[in-house]
């Protein structure tokens, strides 16, 4: 299942202003492509500078938007929104 | 026991013999689970009691818990348990942020280090490897400049840093630890452990994985407790305020220090000029959390500065507000952010470095120190510029300042002067709470383990069910007796206690982590079995005490000066301690735990029920023993 097959598509939003920086994302990430909790395989990246608080977010090419999943799981554990999901068209 | 939930093997470092092992770690896990406990049974089983804190030979364990760097919420704790610079006693000093999870996934369940290097040095942590590095470039550098340096050297944002600062290479008692600039492993002086071994620093970084027994299960729980948090309404005001949120009310209540314990009840006006929302408006970037925490209790702010460079930290919590608020009066927010990162930066405990100052605040305008004592300082209530100095003077060990590095027991032995009535200490630790008005908060500070401190048994009786009214003594050891047993299963689990049913009644239980660990693990173990392996700790603790202290009964008390003086204003005024009625909840309390009442030391019954032979080996050969 691809995001063309998904009803409706989706697409990811990123609002890094309302990021905590937890990261629960990069580990829900991971339990989706491999059932192990384990950022390295990640295809959400949160990069995170406490020096110059600059924040970085990038969904990576191999992000397939949670297949099986009624909802990507980086979106379902991000409590403060900054990642959503957005019907596309 | 397979390899899930934990990795199955840990880290030996010797820095003196500058070498490195890898070993099992399974068999101790299997009996400690992790985190806190298999720190407390290593101190325990490999430090000699006549061992000094500050010696090559004691130990350093840094664990991370079962759960830690799972999905399971608020999964983001790290002990470390070192013997205490303070009471000569244990000391589980636990800390979020992100480093404990990145340890697990570089490959390893816990950290031993033992010996001392000669030289500076910092330990490089990544996939399975480990080498001890040269760290000249890194002393006599701030906590924040060492986790820069380091990153900057290896180009990786991502590799997480544990750090002493100058106060830690001092050997000052009250340095911490500082994970990820602002995540503190405070009390019990274990920075000074850390300086006592050349060890600046510890920088980790890995790419393996955590796999769980049974991942949907497992998933299926974790969904569960996340809603629950999510949906808690106390969660939705710490996002907001942090655990500061509680300040004005918890001043009504009786938890809040005044000017050195001589009062328990601030001017309201002064905590609204102190308020959250203040710094919130004035200061915040953004809401920061520790990791994989739906709660993120914590801020990111930026404060404007007389220089080019703004200054970038994050917030404080209420012990701050207790510390430098409240207990020396500094009544200006962005004053008290700029201590708190000084601090941080230095490397101190916020609360063992607030203390002795409050103490010789108080004892300089009752006139028993003067600036002869004090390198010319005006010690003046409020007086944040006065405070900052003697901060740097702390950690430099410098002046006045090697006098409170001491801590103010030991402080108070070489003022004199009658300075000792006006301390506030437990088992030699600095105590930071105010004890006068809830006694479930008072018998769980006493009765903790490591010296003092509310993050053990203690309670807040008002969100307690069944505790009764909080002045009085009775129904209180039964509770701290569940707490102190359950906050060892959190601190083994490696979750936040903010994020259980110390914190509000709906969220984390025994029940909860029982399933989290179970599907985890897939080593069965029920809330009853987990919180009976937190007895177990419990009087591994003990027995440490016992054997390196020689603390008993008398070392459970309060500080003196509550039984003598009343809280003098607020809606708690003229309450105080009897001698009675502290007697009467820790008789209940050692009956619980099956300990002898006079004595206050473990008995061959409570220790055969928990089946800790090599404990009750130990104290029999010192005839500490009861039947």
């Amino acid at each position: 299942m691809n995001i063309e097959k998904r009803s409706p598509p989706i697409r990811i939003i990123i609002e890094p202003e309302k990021c905590t920086v937890c990261r629960s994302c990069e580990i829900a990430c991971s339990y989706h492509f491999k059932k192990e909790f384990n950022p390295k395989i990640s295809q959400i990246k949160i990069i995170f500078d406490p020096k110059s608080a600059d924040l970085r977010i990038s969904q990576e090419n191999g992000c397939d938007l949670c297949k099986n999943e009624k909802v990507p799981l980086c979106v379902k554990y991000c409590v403060r929104g900054a990642l959503r999901a957005e019907k596309v068209g | 026991m397979d390899n899930y939930g934990w990795i199955g093997k840990f880290l030996r470092i010797d820095l003196s013999k500058n070498k490195i092992t890898i070993d099992s770690s399974k068999k101790l896990l299997k009996r400690f689970i992790g985190g806190r406990g298999v720190g407390q049974w290593l101190l325990f089983d490999q430090v000699s009691p006549n061992t000094q804190a500050l010696h090559p030979d004691n130990l350093l364990v840094f664990s991370p818990g079962v759960l830690t760097g799972t999905m399971a919420p608020a999964s983001c704790r790290m002990s470390i348990d070192t013997k205490n610079v303070l009471t000569g006693g244990v000391l589980s000093s636990n800390v979020g942020g992100h480093f404990g999870p990145e340890l697990k996934y570089a490959g390893f369940d816990f950290l031993v280090i033992q010996g001392s290097s000669d030289r500076p040095v910092y330990l490089d942590i990544k996939d399975d490897h480990a080498e001890i590095k040269n760290a000249s470039h890194l002393w006599g550098r701030s906590t924040w400049e060492t986790e820069d340096i380091v990153r900057k050297d290896q180009g990786d944002l991502s590799i997480r840093v544990a750090s002493i600062g100058v106060a830690g290479e001092n050997l000052a008692n009250s340095a911490c630890v500082i994970v990820d600039r602002a995540r503190a492993a405070g009390r019990g002086g274990c920075g000074a452990v850390l300086g006592s071994k050349k060890l600046k620093a510890i920088a980790v970084k890995g790419i393996q994985p955590i796999n769980i027994a049974e991942p949907e299960k497992f998933m299926n729980e974790v969904e569960k407790i996340w809603n629950k948090i999510d949906s808690n309404k106390s969660v939705e005001t710490r996002r907001s305020l942090g655990t500061r949120a509680a300040l004005p009310f918890s001043n009504e209540l009786g938890f809040m220090g005044v000017k050195n314990f001589q009062d328990d009840y601030w001017n309201p006006q002064k905590i609204k000029k102190v308020s959250q929302e203040q710094l919130n408006s004035n200061f915040e970037i953004r809401k920061l959390a520790c990791f994989n925490c739906p709660i993120h209790c914590s801020h990111l702010y930026r404060i404007p500065q007389q220089t080019d460079v703004d200054l970038i930290s994050e917030g404080f919590q209420l012990n701050v507000d207790w510390d430098f608020g409240g207990k020396i009066d500094i009544t200006d927010g962005e004053a008290l952010l700029k201590i708190n990162a000084l601090c941080n930066q230095l490397g101190l405990d916020i609360d063992n470095s607030s203390a002795p100052i409050a103490w010789a605040f108080e004892l300089y305008e009752k006139g028993i120190i003067d600036k002869n004592d004090t390198n010319g300082l005006d010690l003046i209530w409020g007086d944040a510029n006065v405070v900052t100095t003697l901060l740097h003077k702390i950690a430099e060990r410098e002046g006045f300042g090697k006098i409170l590095a001491e801590g103010s027991l030991r402080a108070s032995k070489i003022i004199g002067r009658g300075s000792e009535k006006y301390l506030s200490h437990i088992k030699g630790q600095d105590s930071i709470e105010a004890l006068r008005s809830d006694k479930g908060w008072l018998l769980g500070c006493i009765t903790s383990a490591r010296g003092g401190g509310h993050l053990d048994g203690a309670f807040q009786t008002h969100k307690t069910p069944g505790a009764g009214e909080p002045d009085s003594y009775d129904s209180k050891a039964e509770k701290v007796f569940w707490f102190e047993r359950f906050k060892a299963v959190v601190d083994m689990m490696g979750v936040c206690y903010f994020a259980t049913v110390w914190s509000d009644k709906d969220l984390i239980g025994p029940d909860d982590f029982s399933r989290l660990f179970s599907t985890a693990t897939g080593v069965s173990m029920t809330g009853s079995d987990l919180m009976r392996t937190g007895q177990i700790v419990r009087n591994v603790e003990k027995g440490f005490n016992t054997l390196h202290a020689g603390f008993k009964r008398f070392d459970d008390y309060p500080p003196e000066r509550f039984f003598k003086e009343p809280i003098i204003s607020g809606p708690n005024k003229n309450r105080i301690l009897s001698k009675e009625g502290v007697d009467h909840m820790l008789d209940e309390y050692y009956e619980l735990h099956g300990w002898d009442k006079e004595t206050g030391w473990q008995t061959t019954k409570c220790l055969d029920e928990l089946e800790l032979n090599e404990v009750k080996e130990q104290i029999r050969s010192t005839k500490k023993l009861m039947e």
